[in-house]
C-alpha cells in the first residue's frame, strides 16, 4: 500500500491501522484468529501496549473476556489473568460501560476511575490509559474491544471514530463468521452425508458423514463422483446431474454407491444447483436399511401371499380330496351293498356322487333284493325309522316297476335315481313298462278304501298272484308319492327335518 | 322262511320264522295253509315273533289265505306281531280284519271262548 506521505504521522498511522485490521479480517479463517489478528494489528500500528476482546453472554447476561494480546515481553500476566476471570455486567467497568452505552469510551488513566475493577492489578503492571469501543451488529452489541497503555493517554476523537468503523468491521466479521461457523458445525455434525460438487464432475467438499463409505475427504474428492456409483446407476446419475447443470432441483432421488469395502449403499438425494458458482449442494442420506427393511417386508409379503395361495391350494386340493374319497367311499358303498349278495347281478352304477346316485336295475326279484341294501347304506345316517319307512316305499314301488313296468325280464332295466339334500329325501324309479291308469288299478287295495278285502278277491279272479297293498303302504310312509303323466316313472320324497 | 307247526288240539299254531315277502316266504306260507286246509285243520294261530318284516305281497298271501279259510268255516289269527309287521297291518288297514293277540297265549285262548 501507498501511503500519503503528505498527511501527518498520526493520520497515516489510523489509516494503516484501519488497513491492517481490514487484512487481518480478510485473511483469518477462524473468528479467534481474526480476533488476535486485530488485537495485534492495532496495538503494534496504535503503540497500545495490551488490547482484549470480550464477548456479549446474552444467556448470562455478562461479558467474558475472550482473546487478548500484548507484546510478550511485558509483564501483563496479572491483569491478563484477572481480565480472563472476570465477568462483567453491563455497566460494570470498562467493558460494562460500552456495552451499556454503546459508545466508544476513553479514559485517561484507569488507575484514577472510579468504575474501574481491575485499577489495583493495573496499577500493579503499570496500565493506565484505556479505550474501549463496542463491537456492533446492525446497531446491537455483541462485543468490546479494549486497549490499554502504559502511558496516561487523552482522549482523541478522531481516532476513536476510526476505532469506531473497525468496530462496526469487526462486528461484521464476526456475523458472518458466527453464520459460517455455525454452518460448519451443521455441516459437520450432519448424520446425512452433505456435499457440494462441481458441474465438473467433482465433488468440493464433504462432510464427516460420508466416512460410511470407509474413504477420506481426499479419496472422495480425488476422482470424478460417478466413479463411486454403481454401473446400474451411472447413466440416471448423470442425467440427474445433466438436469442440476440447468438449474433443476432434485429431490429424492436414489442411487448406490459403492463403499471402499466393496459393499454398496443406497442413498437418497436432495440437490440444489448454483450455476452462478457452477456448483451443486446436495445432501444424501444413506437408505440401505430402509431399502433392506422393505425388501424383507416385500420378500414377507411375498412369501405370505405365497403360503395363502399354498393354503388355499391345499384347502381346495383338500376339498377335492375329500370329495374323491366322498366319492369313492359312496361308490364302494354302492358296490359293497351290491356285492353283498350271493348271486350278484349286474347292477350298473350310473352317478355314484354324493348327492346324485343313479342306477341301473335289471328287472329280476333278485336285483330288487340285491339292491334293497344299498337305500339303506346311503341312509346310513338317517333315524332308523326314516330308513325303515324309506326302504319299506322304495321296495314296494320298485318291485311294482320291476313287476308291472318290467314283466321281470332280465333284458329290461329300471333307473334308479336317489337326490340327497339337508332337507329331503328324493327317489324317483323310471320302469320301461307302457304305465298305467290309476283307475285301471281295481286289483290294487287303494281302489277299496272301504274294503280291504276286495281287491283280493279281484286279484284271486284275475289270477294275479297274492298281495296289492304297495301304492296303500307306500302313501303311509312317505311325505310326497308323485307319479309323471305316463305312470312308468314315479317320485318319492321323505322330508329330514 | 321256515315254518314250525304245533297243534293243540284243532288249533294249529305256525311259527313263522323269516321275512314274508313276495318271492320269499309266500309261497311256503301258502302250502302250509293249503296242506292244513287239506287236511281239514282249518283253526290256525300264526306266531310271528321272528317275522321282522312284511312286504305287500306277504299282506297279499295273508288275506288270501284268510279268506281260504274262512270259505272253510275256518279262522286264521295273528299273535306276537311285531311293531313293523303291526304297523304295516295298521296302515294298510287290515287290523280291521285280522284278530291280532299280544301273546300266544292270548290267541290260543280266543280259540276256545
Amino acid at each position: 500500500m501507498r501511503l500519503d506521505t503528505d498527511r501527518p504521522a498520526h493520520v497515516e498511522q489510523r489509516l494503516t491501522a484501519e488497513y491492517v485490521s481490514a487484512r487481518a479480517l480478510a485473511e483469518s479463517a477462524t473468528l479467534a484468529d481474526a480476533a488476535v489478528r486485530v488485537l495485534q494489528a492495532l496495538c503494534e500500528v496504535l503503540a497500545w501496549d495490551y488490547g482484549a476482546i470480550w464477548n456479549v453472554d446474552a444467556d448470562n447476561q455478562v461479558l467474558h473476556c475472550v482473546q487478548s494480546w500484548h507484546l510478550p515481553p511485558l509483564p501483563l500476566a496479572q491483569f491478563d489473568a484477572i481480565s480472563r476471570a472476570t465477568t462483567f455486567a453491563r455497566g460494570v467497568g470498562l467493558p460494562g460501560r460500552v456495552w451499556a452505552s454503546g459508545e466508544p469510551t476513553w479514559v485517561p488513566d484507569v488507575v484514577a476511575d472510579a468504575n474501574f475493577p481491575r485499577a489495583t492489578v493495573a496499577e500493579a503492571e503499570g496500565l493506565h490509559g484505556a479505550f474501549a469501543l463496542p463491537l456492533l451488529i446492525r446497531g446491537t452489541v455483541v462485543g468490546v474491544m479494549e486497549f490499554f497503555s502504559r502511558e496516561i493517554r487523552e482522549p482523541d476523537e478522531e481516532l476513536l471514530r476510526m476505532l469506531t468503523r473497525v468496530g462496526v468491521q469487526v462486528g461484521q466479521f464476526m456475523e458472518r463468521k458466527r453464520a459460517e461457523e455455525e454452518l460448519d458445525r451443521f455441516f459437520t455434525l450432519s448424520i446425512d452425508m452433505l456435499c457440494v460438487a462441481g458441474f465438473d464432475g467433482y465433488f468440493k467438499r464433504v462432510n464427516p458423514a460420508w466416512r460410511v463409505l470407509g474413504y477420506t475427504k481426499e479419496e472422495l474428492l480425488a476422482r470424478p463422483y460417478v466413479d463411486f456409483v454403481h454401473p446400474d446407476d451411472r447413466t440416471p446419475t448423470t442425467t440427474v446431474a445433466d438436469k442440476l447443470s440447468v438449474g433443476g432441483q432434485v429431490l429424492a432421488f436414489e442411487n448406490r454407491y459403492r463403499a471402499k469395502d466393496g459393499s454398496y449403499r443406497w442413498l437418497e438425494w436432495a440437490a440444489v444447483p448454483y450455476p452462478n458458482e457452477q456448483r451443486i449442494y446436495a445432501a444424501a442420506r444413506d437408505i440401505t436399511e430402509r431399502k433392506e427393511a422393505s425388501a424383507t417386508i416385500a420378500r414377507y409379503s411375498r412369501d405370505l401371499v405365497a403360503a395363502r395361495e399354498a393354503q388355499a391350494e391345499n384347502a381346495s386340493r383338500l376339498a377335492r380330496l375329500v370329495s374323491e374319497l366322498e366319492v369313492r367311499n359312496l361308490l364302494n358303498v354302492v358296490q359293497d351293498a351290491l356285492q353283498s349278495s350271493d348271486a350278484p347281478v349286474a347292477i350298473e352304477v350310473i352317478s355314484a356322487q354324493p348327492a346324485w346316485v343313479e342306477l341301473l336295475v335289471p328287472c329280476t326279484r333278485e336285483a330288487a333284493e340285491q339292491i334293497q341294501p344299498v337305500v339303506t347304506r346311503l341312509g346310513a345316517d338317517l333315524p332308523a325309522d326314516v330308513i325303515e319307512s324309506v326302504g319299506d316305499a322304495f321296495r314296494e314301488l320298485l318291485l311294482n316297476a320291476i313287476e308291472w313296468g318290467g314283466r321281470l325280464d332280465p333284458k329290461h332295466k329300471v333307473r334308479i335315481a336317489c337326490v340327497r339334500t339337508n332337507r329331503v329325501l328324493i327317489y324317483r324309479i323310471a320302469d320301461p313298462g307302457p304305465g298305467f291308469q290309476l283307475s285301471a288299478l281295481d286289483h290294487a287295495a287303494i281302489a277299496h278304501p272301504d274294503d280291504p278285502l276286495e281287491h283280493a278277491r279281484i286279484r284271486e279272479e284275475k289270477g294275479l298272484r297274492a298281495g296289492g297293498f304297495g301304492l296303500l303302504m307306500v302313501r303311509a310312509k312317505v311325505d310326497e308319492l308323485v307319479y309323471n303323466e305316463k305312470q312308468n316313472e314315479v317320485i318319492f320324497m321323505k322330508y329330514l327335518d | 322262511m321256515e315254518i314250525r307247526e304245533r297243534t293243540i288240539d284243532d288249533l294249529t299254531i305256525l311259527d313263522l320264522k323269516g321275512r314274508l315277502v313276495a318271492g320269499d316266504g309266500d309261497d311256503v306260507f301258502r302250502e302250509a295253509i293249503d296242506q292244513l286246509v287239506g287236511q281239514d285243520r282249518t283253526k290256525v294261530l300264526l306266531n310271528l315273533d321272528e317275522v321282522p318284516y312284511i312286504d305287500s305281497g306277504g299282506l297279499g298271501v295273508l288275506v288270501s289265505k284268510l279268506v281260504t279259510l274262512r270259505r272253510r268255516n275256518g279262522q286264521l289269527k295273528l299273535c306276537n306281531l311285531r311293531p313293523r309287521a303291526s304297523k304295516v297291518l295298521e296302515i294298510t288297514r287290515l287290523l280291521t280284519i285280522f284278530e291280532t293277540f299280544a301273546s300266544e297265549a292270548d290267541g290260543i285262548k280266543s280259540f276256545t271262548t
